[in-house]
């Protein structure tokens, strides 16, 4: 436990030594030490917190805080998001100052970086251990906060200053959803104690739980980016820094997820229309993210956009297991709930392995636009395989991690009969049929990704000249990448270390439903060692056909022409054309530039841009709409300090006049 | 013989027989095109002359270019060992298998399109985004006819499914699997790039979708690629034959037999699609692929009702 809360002090307190220091790297150094150390206290803490060795302690920070005391505790479940939060975190600060040193030198501007880095990592670990509604909630604030700044970090460009705006009030629309269930949930409880949230459970009526959990839906929703909620992502993450980036969409909105968890705790029968909705949006979420993302060419709004792809798996998954808690099927609890935990580490890994190398990529070739890359992987060698894998990962291929996760969701098809005819069927069409979509959907933009991004001929000169990025920023991408293959061939380790959190959330399958379970992960280990085997002998196998035979190396067949020409490859626009042709309807995208005519076309452009349907056609609208409805409340906001005065008098007023009741 | 040598049979049977049913459809088509047509073994020989050829790489491919034939024929030798074969179990049967082999033919799609596109060749761009749209509606229609097959018994294992639909009427679940058997033969076109969703006989690059992907490819490589697309169009095969012989309840030799039977039969039907129809436009091709979707979806509904 004192490994826990030195860490945590390490590195809320890190940013300390570097505001003596005077030079940026300097200050960065101070930085990354100080945060990797804490990481990895704190790593420490959690892995012997997810086998329960703190559970049922509570502890507390000596401040004096309203309604209440700081109460936080090392449960598994906590435990388990903490070794993401510390792992991801602790990667990220390695990789952070190398790449910050292509953002100038500015002492300045590293001190203030490292400062609001480090309090969104601690914020992070309260979030997660925190067992006081307001203590809870001072964290959640403090996280929005810090990485609102750090999202801000160029904040010299418009369009960051526009995304963080934009972060900044959808964040804070989740929030005012939060306060209003925290509030609710003490009213019935008496107490903004956790612990009497869960022993009030039983005795709150089914139409208070039903507010709650849709509260809790709306709230963390936000956060997490379920559809439609999701407009931030996309315009956040492609404008902070590249770690952050990662920090934030690999483990921030996961603190959603456990939010979720959370609150289930204190509703205690859950009905079947709370696994029903979340199943929905889970699905609606992967497809719109996933399909939003194929027709993105900046590859970290592409990345953004898969993030909420898999967020709607993430929720699928859970849906899953609250339709189990909910019919009393501990079976499908176990799998749908372990399939959110499995994914909810997946994706963190994958994820920030694949935002640090677009970032990589950013400093070696000075584009995000795909249009613009190419032949990455030969000129990037460790950056370029590192990502590939995360793609591969991504989609859900085996040998890689994301297939296990998928794995137990697709298990969970057929494991219950909800009692009433055809709803066993749909529910099978609706996690067979989503999920095969969602995933066919991920291998078109990831084969986008990794095919125009990093192979192929370089598409300008700044990627015909990228070189491989220093080792601080490739190793951690190394160390990533490796831990989704090992997740991917060793399924069943992984798998025993959540039982414990899995057990926290009360879900407590028959043994046989879990030995049956480890049976199958054993049988895809087997079959992914076969497929390595395989692919190794028959690369054997091939050296042995060729023998002398010359191999050969010559022009890409061009239908006999042989001066090709790197501008004719497929660009990230033409690999998605039929993809967005087909979905136009939905998304309207807007193309500006004339068509090639006739026998002699003119030079010309041509430029397809495919905005979020629910941005541009929802929120933007009402935003206007709500802009224009207050600005007729200006009348009263003129700048007149006397009458301002006035107003406070009459308020005052007229509170004395309600106040008396008279 | 004792089970894991039993096990092994319906492996050993595909790599020797899979490239037979490619030949027993270039034969079929011959017939009805009133050629003479080349023997049905052609397709062995043209292996053979394939993997004792050089190889010729582009100048812009990387690392990954040659992995991804590997890693194609790999991913097809383990779905063919994992397929029972005429009530004979296959290797790495566990629950929800059917999954993993969904997944693994995702796998080398996935390399398939990335290492197409590592040529740098616009041809083989056109072909990687065509596949990558097609299989948006082919994998649903995968593990949903997959899906229609395991819900009438309700287990997880295709091998229960099968050994369960042994002690049932047609009446019961026969339907469905008739369905589910029409499905997967519109996944086996599409997937095996077949007439009317492809042509792998064509020689106009810009029509091509999966032949284009490969135009780069040569000697072993392709030879690992044309044998891999075999063995996927023989798994298809003995898939459908697995579905549709449990309601005949004949013994365990007759369905050995049966199922060579289905096969050759399915080849040469796929021989007659071929040669009584052209190809469809592009943009039509979702909507036929879909169709199985839709098969597959009417097989799963069924149970709900009966």
């Amino acid at each position: 436990m004192i490994l826990f809360n030195v860490g945590i002090l390490v590195i809320a307190m890190g940013w300390i030594p570097g505001l003596a220091l005077k030079k940026a790297s300097s200050v960065n150094k101070a930085g990354m030490a100080s945060t990797v150390t804490g990481c990895a206290l704190v790593l420490i803490a959690s892995v012997l917190g997810m086998f329960g060795a703190f559970s049922g302690d509570l502890y507390f920070f000596s401040w004096r805080m309203p309604f209440g005391q700081a109460l936080f505790s090392l449960e598994p479940l906590s435990s388990f998001f903490l070794f993401i939060i510390s792992l991801v975190s602790g990667l990220a600060a390695v990789y952070a100052p190398a790449y910050l040193r292509h953002y100038g030198e500015e002492p300045a501007r590293s001190k203030s970086h490292w400062f609001f880095y480090q309090i969104l990592v601690a914020s992070m670990m309260i979030v997660v251990v925190a067992q006081n509604a307001i203590f809870f909630m001072l964290a959640w604030e403090l996280m929005s906060l810090s990485s609102f700044f750090l999202v801000e970090f160029r904040n010299e460009k418009a369009k960051v200053r526009r995304a963080g705006w934009m972060y900044l009030v959808f964040t804070h629309i989740g929030a005012a959803f939060l306060l209003a269930m925290f509030a609710l949930l003490a009213r019935h409880a008496g107490s903004f104690d956790f612990r009497a949230f869960r022993d009030s459970a039983q005795s709150m009526p089914s139409s208070l739980a039903n507010v709650i959990f849709l509260f809790a839906v709306i709230g963390f929703g936000m956060k997490a980016g379920f559809f439609p909620a999701h407009i931030w992502l996309p315009e956040a993450h492609p404008s902070a820094p590249s770690h952050v980036s990662a920090l934030m969409s690999g483990v921030m909105i996961k603190t959603a997820i456990y939010g979720i968890l959370m609150v289930l705790a204190f509703l205690a029968p859950i009905s079947a229309w709370q696994g029903w909705l979340l199943l929905c949006i889970g699905i609606v979420s992967g497809l719109a993210g996933i399909g939003m993302a194929i027709s993105r060419s900046d590859m970290k709004s592409l990345l953004a956009y898969s993030s909420v792809e898999n967020i709607g798996i993430i929720a699928i998954a859970l849906g899953i297991g609250l339709l189990g808690k909910a019919f009393g099927n501990n079976v499908l609890a176990y799998l749908g709930f372990g399939g959110a935990l499995l994914h909810v580490l997946n994706h963190s890994l994958f994820k920030s392995l694949l935002f640090f190398g677009s970032g990589a990529i950013q400093t070696a070739s000075g584009t995000l636009d795909l249009n613009g890359m190419g032949g990455l992987l030969k000129r990037m060698p460790f950056t370029g395989a590192a990502m590939l894998a995360g793609a591969a990962a991504i989609c859900g291929f085996p040998p890689f991690n994301g297939f296990i996760s998928e794995f137990f969701i697709y298990s969970s098809a057929f494991q219950v009969d909800f009692g009433a005819p055809m709803v066993r069927e749909l529910f099978i069409v609706l996690v067979l049929g989503g999920l095969a979509m969602i995933g066919a959907l991920a291998a078109y933009a990831f084969a986008k990704l990794g095919g125009i991004g990093l192979l192929g001929e370089p598409r300008s000169d700044g990627a015909a000249r990228a070189r491989e990025v220093a080792p601080a920023m490739y190793v951690p991408m190394i160390v990533l990448a490796s831990l989704c293959l090992l997740i991917g061939i060793f399924p069943s380790t992984i798998v025993s270390f959540m039982r414990p959190a899995l057990a926290s959330i009360s879900v407590a399958p028959p043994t046989a439903s879990i030995d049956g379970m480890m049976n199958s992960l054993r049988g895809i280990q087997l079959c992914s060692f076969a497929f390595l085997a395989l692919i190794l002998m028959l690369a054997v196998a091939r050296k042995f056909f060729i023998g002398e035979k010359n191999i050969k190396v010559s022009e890409t067949w061009g239908c006999g022409y042989d001066k090709p020409d790197a501008r004719m490859q497929y660009t990230s626009v033409s690999f998605a054309e039929p993809f967005v042709s087909l979905i136009g309807p939905l998304t309207r995208p807007n193309i500006a530039g004339k068509v090639p005519a006739q026998h002699f076309p003119e030079a010309t452009d041509f430029k397809v841009d495919v905005g979020d349907p629910i941005l541009d056609r929802a929120v933007v609208p009402a935003y206007a709409w709500i802009g224009k409805l207050f600005g007729k409340f200006s009348i009263i906001q003129h700048g007149n300090t006397h009458l301002y005065v006035l107003y406070i008098v009459l308020a005052l007023l007229a509170a004395l006049v309600w106040g008396l009741g008279l | 013989m004792s089970d894991v040598a039993l096990s092994f049979i319906p492996f050993a049977i595909a790599i020797v027989f899979a490239p037979l049913s490619v030949g027993v459809i270039r034969s079929t088509k011959a017939f009805f095109a009133g050629r003479k047509g080349f023997s049905v073994f052609q397709a062995y020989r043209d292996l053979f002359k394939l993997l004792r050829k050089g190889i010729v790489y582009s100048k812009s491919v990387s690392w990954l270019f040659k992995l991804a034939p590997l890693a194609g024929l790999a991913a097809s030798f383990i779905a063919c060992a994992w397929l029972p074969f005429g009530g004979l179990t296959g290797l790495f049967s566990f629950t929800g298998g059917f999954v993993l082999i969904a997944y693994l033919f995702g796998a080398s799609r996935f390399m398939t399109m990335l290492a197409s596109l590592d040529t740098a060749s616009a041809f083989e761009g056109m072909g990687a985004n065509r596949e990558a749209l097609f299989s948006v509606f082919a994998e649903p229609a995968l593990l949903l006819g997959f899906g229609a097959v395991i819900v009438a018994p309700g287990n997880l294992s295709l091998e229960n499914a099968i050994s369960a639909a042994q002690n049932t009427t047609f009446s019961d679940y026969g339907v469905a699997a008739a369905l589910a058997a029409v499905s997967f033969f519109i996944l086996a076109l599409a997937e095996n790039s077949r007439i009317p969703v492809d042509d792998p006989t064509t020689h106009l690059e810009l029509t091509m979708i999966h032949e284009a992907m490969i135009l780069d490819n040569s000697g072993p490589d392709l030879a690992f690629i044309e044998y891999a697309s075999s063995l996927k169009l023989w798994f298809f095969y003995v898939l459908i034959a697995d579905i549709v012989l449990p309601f005949f309840h004949i013994g365990l030799f007759m369905r050995i037999f049966g199922t060579f039977v289905i096969v050759f039969s399915l080849a040469a039907l796929t021989g007659i699609v071929e040669s009584s129809m052209a190809r469809l436009r592009l943009m039509k091709v979702p909507q036929f692929i879909g169709s199985a979707t839709a098969f597959a979806f009417i097989a799963i509904l069924l149970k709900g009702i009966l």
